[in-house]
């Protein structure tokens, strides 16, 4: 792990620089972390995976990158990257959950109330990436804020500094997705004529 | 759609965001014209806007976890509310968990609203009643203002209802809590302002805190107008405000009391017994109207007691006047309800299955809600375990607003009575004695600003408590200091003056008890006294009436060293709990080795002591807190610490009950309900470097930092041709031992089982070190390599003496021996160890002698007196002629002394403040100082470069008071 550690680092290093040559090692390797330890936290049930998510990303920055050794400008697109593969991640685990469910696990009513909790949220996390993605066709930029913020964690100034806007726009930009976001996912027309 | 017509509807949506009601009404018709699709869409993005629910609501936390708030380390997420997020975080300095809400980013755009809110925060923080929220501290993160405070466990009333009603008699349970809480916080004058069920807090034990206690206020547009603005926004949009719970006067945009805060209440216990809220309509708009003019739906659910409809209708009145006038009577109304609905009987209609709490409250059926409590408590507390000691939270005390950067607070005392607190704090420069009225404006007053010389207080000590409350809490009593100009080294007689009294509040001091008395401690029913007094043969205690008259010894020890210290009462007054050591060389010293422990004895004449603890480490502080136990402040066997540990004395099993707080002193009430301790921060530290000048006094100007980067550099010690410099600086837990060499730090020895505390002994080639670790109590001297190898325990016949911290062995020439001082189980000395391990160690001098340095040559040895009694004289030793007889005596801190390399001088540092290095010519004998430094924290070590400047550390201590509330 700590060879590996370094490999990050040192790969992590060379992105942040401006390599973009890395990334096609970079990435696969932080994905790897990310669905390790976000499988982790889901198969321990933290319920509230999806409010978690942005702590997530922030354990595998933790856990991949040797903060001693890494004087990293980047952080910010790094936590971008990331928000989007944490999205991945949650929803396919979502979708999986919600498939099995429905593939008749009769034995679920002995689960504890928790559980049921977790699968409402992972019902509720599919509608989120759906109505995500006719966001996105109207306005790819909200989605992108909504995506950083809500999946990786991003402060406004963080996301701000990603997407190279002003904190203000990514603030409206958050207030008017996430109406937006609500209103859809509450069935209403939003996105269309 | 088109690009221009999102944009269109973008702009409006944000547009009619920040109007309400009516407003909102009309710009929305007034801006989309006729075009019902765009209005439509508008429309439906508000309505998106104002859900709550739901996964984007519950998100985006700003801060990550292991991120800091202030001091404060993120550890969890809570969630979001309307009025900011909270996180769950650790405050290591208390190592406790707080939770922290981070209010809206917004918030403190205004500085004056700032202000106030920061007022209203620590007002809030000081209310102090179990149904409210405890705020611990208030602060900015970046211009964001957060809110520490207690960190609870349960949940909102809001998802305890959940759309359903709670039984009747939890929610009168619950309702009379809510309004114990108002009642208190509207004794002192503050209102909530936005009592609804989001903002009550039911824990896991069922006890009510209500929260947000004067946010609401600052929520609200500044300044009382007429325009209603009943809904703020964050920049994230969430609703902070809702008008279901609020009063017909907050609607109408008036002025508000605290019956605005009864009205709301009231509908509260409405929706407790309803499931729903009186007034709440599909809009805004309506709700306010019904808020108005509206009844509310009458209770028609059985078995709600009719007088309890009349409690709620007499909240909901809409004149304010007609209202229940205070929270009080409120409680006393619901109170009086709660014994009649107990009495009704609605046990009968429970499920068969009695669980146990079902039992409980069946119990509460018969005897009346009142007794359970006490019931439940009883019962759990006699099956517990004594040492499963629950620490109260611990409360800041003192929270002034100019609290100094490094204060350093020691001796926290508490008055029997448990209403008063004292303690030392040198916040105006020198150490002065400092009071505080629990509970009140907690505004310290300084009682000894305008003590002089004589009557000065003397400064706080870990051994000796030098301050106390007399048994009447009006009247604090503290060791005096003498302080005779008799000659240019300012010296200090012995400390033997009797103890003074001098009144809560400040005025003229007092003399009591005698000389040669120390640590007077009063009986519970202050009736007695007990105390000790230092004689030949060590400390004995002595027992006296509350004046001190009637003196008759209860403990004498015939053996020489022994030493009774710090002696208190029991809460009954049937036992005094003392520390004792025992030191046959040293006359109260605060020797590290010195073993102390806890033991008892009856505040008669001539009875048996009994020991109640087998430890190797310093004991300091003790305070019983009921029959069986005792809080005490010690260090652990490794050394770290001090802690806060609890004693049961009948099992003499001990417990540490704090993890990562050094608890420097604690203090109980008479009835152990209140402690009060105070707590070490992290200390900080830096190096600096001064010139020796031949013929003028160094100021603060001619300071230099010393290029070091490690955190709190201290205890420098350079080799001989001061090439290298070794010094001690945290690494992880603990100090590690470090080399500098070029402008680069190394680290040389960092284990953190090997913590050091005293500066190293560097070979004057600089290839070989001497430390000092601590094994069983004991210390020993190792010696190693340069880079930390080849370690090796140096005579392993010898151990060490001196106090903590100070330096306790040096080299002589041509790194073939080391001088030390210590005791090699026969004679007590300084001796001089041959560093290659072969030979045997030879005592140089007999008696008692710490710190030695050895002078360039090699042929004199400077060493100091142990610390007693807070004096430490400087004596020399000719390696081949014995004592030196003809230099001045010079009051000296331990340890703080070194030769100069090229002339017969020798630095020192006196011992009393201020402090500053002094020069002593060896040839001449005479002695004159060298600096003039404003005091910015204690210079512990020094060492001398080869041109004559003077490298040393200073470390900035910092403590604050808490106070502890135990359950009645």
């Amino acid at each position: 792990m700590s060879n590996e550690k370094t490999d990050v680092t040192n790969l992590l290093r060379a992105w942040g620089s401006g390599d973009r040559s890395t990334e096609e090692r970079l990435w696969p390797l932080v994905f790897a972390e990310l669905k390790r330890i976000a499988r982790h936290h889901l198969a321990n049930e933290r319920l509230d995976h999806t409010l978690q998510s942005g702590a997530l990303v922030n354990e595998v920055y933790i856990q991949l990158a040797d903060l001693h050794q890494t004087q990293w400008e980047s952080r910010s697109r790094f936590f971008a990257m990331c928000a989007r593969m944490m999205r991945q991640v949650l929803v396919d685990h979502a979708r999986a959950r919600h498939s099995q469910k429905r593939g008749g696990h009769r034995l679920r009513v002995t689960l504890s109330d928790n559980v049921a909790i977790s699968e409402s949220k992972g019902v509720e996390l599919l509608a989120l990436d759906d109505a995500l993605k006719r966001l996105a066709e109207i306005h790819p930029r909200k989605s992108e804020v909504v995506e950083m913020r809500f999946f990786g964690g991003l402060t406004a100034e963080e996301t701000a500094e990603v997407l190279n806007v002003s904190r203000l726009t990514v603030i409206r930009d958050w207030n008017f997705s996430r109406a937006w976001l609500q209103a859809a996912m509450n069935g209403e027309d939003v996105d269309e004529e | 759609m088109k690009s221009e017509r999102w944009a269109a509807i973008e702009a409006l949506f944000h547009a009619a965001r920040e109007l309400q009601g009516e407003d909102r009404v009309r710009f929305l018709s007034k801006e989309c014209g006729g075009d019902d699709a765009m209005r439509g869409q508008v429309e439906a993005l508000l309505r998106g806007d104002e859900r709550t629910e739901g996964i984007l609501n519950t998100t985006v936390p700003r801060m990550a976890i292991n991120a800091r708030i202030g001091p404060y380390e993120v550890t969890g997420w809570i969630g979001a509310g309307g009025m900011g997020e909270v996180y769950r975080a650790r405050d290591p300095r208390l190592s406790r968990d707080v939770a922290i809400k981070l209010l809206p980013e917004n918030f403190a755009e205004d500085a004056s609203r700032m202000h106030r809110f920061e007022q209203e925060a620590r007002a809030t923080g000081q209310l102090n009643h179990p149904n409210i929220l405890a705020v611990y501290d208030v602060g900015l993160q970046g211009s964001t203002p957060y809110i520490v405070s207690e960190l609870l466990t349960g949940q909102s009333l809001r998802s305890m209802l959940n759309g359903s009603a709670v039984p009747t008699r939890k929610a009168i349970d619950l309702a009379r809590q809510i309004a114990d809480g108002l009642a208190a916080a509207h004794d002192k004058g503050i209102i909530h302002r936005d009592i609804k069920p989001d903002n009550i807090f039911v824990t896991s034990e069922g006890r009510v805190k209500i929260l947000d206690f004067g946010l609401a206020k600052f929520t609200q547009p500044a300044g009382d107008s007429a325009t209603v603005k009943p809904r703020v926004e964050t920049q994230r949009g969430t609703l902070m405000g809702t008008v279901t719970y609020m009063s017909p006067e907050q609607v109408r945009g008036e002025n508000v009391d605290h019956r605005s805060d009864i009205f709301s209440f009231g509908t509260v216990l409405y929706e407790l017994l309803t499931g729903r809220s009186p007034f709440a309509r599909a809009t805004a708009a309506d709700t306010m109207a019904a808020i108005l003019k509206e009844d509310p739906p009458e209770l028609t659910i059985p078995g709600i007691p009719a007088a309890l409809w009349r409690i709620v209708s007499r909240c909901l009145e809409k004149s304010r006047e007609t209202r229940f006038q205070s929270a009080r009577d409120l409680g006393f109304g619901l109170e009086f309800l709660s014994g009649e609905v107990g009495r009704q009987g609605t046990v009968a209609r429970r499920p068969r299955l009695l669980r146990r709490r079902d039992f409980l409250w069946a119990v509460a059926g018969t005897l009346g809600l009142g007794v359970v409590g006490t019931v439940v408590r009883k019962l759990l507390t006699s099956s517990e375990d004594p040492l499963k000691l629950e620490l109260p939270t611990p409360t800041l005390i003192a929270t002034w607003d100019t609290r100094a950067e490094d204060e350093t607070i020691s001796e926290g005392e508490i008055s029997l009575d448990g209403k008063f607190v004292t303690f030392f704090s040198n916040r105006e420069g020198q150490v002065d004695i400092f009071q505080i009225v629990i509970g009140g404006r907690e505004e310290p007053k300084n009682l000894t600003s305008s003590f002089p010389g004589k009557h000065r207080p003397s400064p706080p000590g870990t051994v000796l408590r030098n301050l106390g409350f007399t048994g009447d809490p009006l009247r604090i009593w503290f060791s005096p200091r003498e302080a005779r100009a008799t000659d240019s080294s300012d010296n200090l007689s012995p400390n033997t003056e009797a103890k003074l009294t001098i009144p809560f509040g400040g005025g003229a001091a007092m003399s009591i008890l005698g000389e040669n008395t120390e640590a007077p401690s009063w009986s519970p029913d202050n009736k007695r006294v007990v105390y000790l007094k230092t004689q030949p043969g060590g400390d004995n205690l002595f027992i006296a009436d509350n004046e001190g008259a009637d003196s008759r010894p209860i403990l004498e020890d015939q053996k020489r060293g022994m030493h009774n210290h710090n002696p208190v009462w029991s809460p009954k007054g049937d036992w005094i709990y003392f520390v004792r050591s025992e030191d046959p060389s040293f006359a109260r010293a605060d020797d590290v080795t010195v073993k102390a422990n806890i033991w008892r004895v009856r505040p008669y004449e001539k009875s048996i002591p009994q020991q109640l603890t087998y430890l190797n480490v310093p004991v300091n502080y003790l305070a019983p807190i009921d029959d069986r136990r005792v809080l005490y402040t010690a260090r652990a066997e490794d050394w770290s610490g001090p802690w806060l540990w609890v004693l049961d004395v009948e099992t003499k099993n001990r417990q540490k009950v704090s993890s990562v707080d050094q608890y420097i002193s604690v203090s109980a009430s008479g009835d152990g309900r209140r402690v009060v301790a105070t707590v070490a921060k992290p200390p900080t530290g830096d190096l600096s470097s001064v010139p020796v000048f031949e013929n003028r006094t160094a100021k603060d100007s001619d300071l230099k930092p010393f290029p070091i980067t490690t955190p709190r550099p201290h205890a420098p010690r350079f080799d001989a041709q001061r090439k290298s410099m070794f010094y001690l600086s945290p690494r992880g837990t603990v100090d590690g031992l470090w080399r500098w060499e070029n402008g680069e730090s190394t680290p040389v020895l960092n284990e953190p089982d090997v913590p050091l505390f005293e500066p190293p002994a560097v070979s004057r080639s600089g290839t070989r070190i001497v430390v000092v670790v601590r094994q069983e109590g004991q210390r020993h001297l190792y010696i190693m390599s340069a880079d930390g190898t080849n370690r090796n325990r140096l005579d392993s016949s010898i151990t060490v003496q001196g106090s903590a911290g100070q330096a306790v062995a040096d080299w002589g020439p041509e790194d073939k021996w080391i001088v030390a001082g210590g005791s090699d189980g026969t004679n007590k000395g300084l001796f001089q160890i041959p560093a290659d391990g072969a030979g045997k160690s030879v005592l140089i001098y007999s008696g008692p002698a710490t710190s030695p340095v050895v002078s360039p040559d090699g042929s004199l040895i400077a060493y100091s007196t142990p610390l007693v009694a807070g004096q430490s004289e400087l004596r020399f030793v000719r390696l081949d002629q014995g004592p030196v007889d003809h230099l001045p005596r010079v009051l000296v801190r331990p340890g703080g002394y070194r030769f100069l390399p090229n002339r017969n001088c020798l630095v020192f540092l006196r011992i009393q403040q201020p402090l500053d290095f002094w020069l002593l010519d060896l040839t001449t004998g005479t002695t004159n100082r060298l600096t003039e430094l404003s005091n910015k924290g204690r210079i512990q070590t020094f060492d001398i470069t080869l041109d004559d400047q003077i490298v040393f550390d200073r470390t900035q201590e910092h403590s604050d008071i808490y106070r502890l509330d135990f359950p009645k």
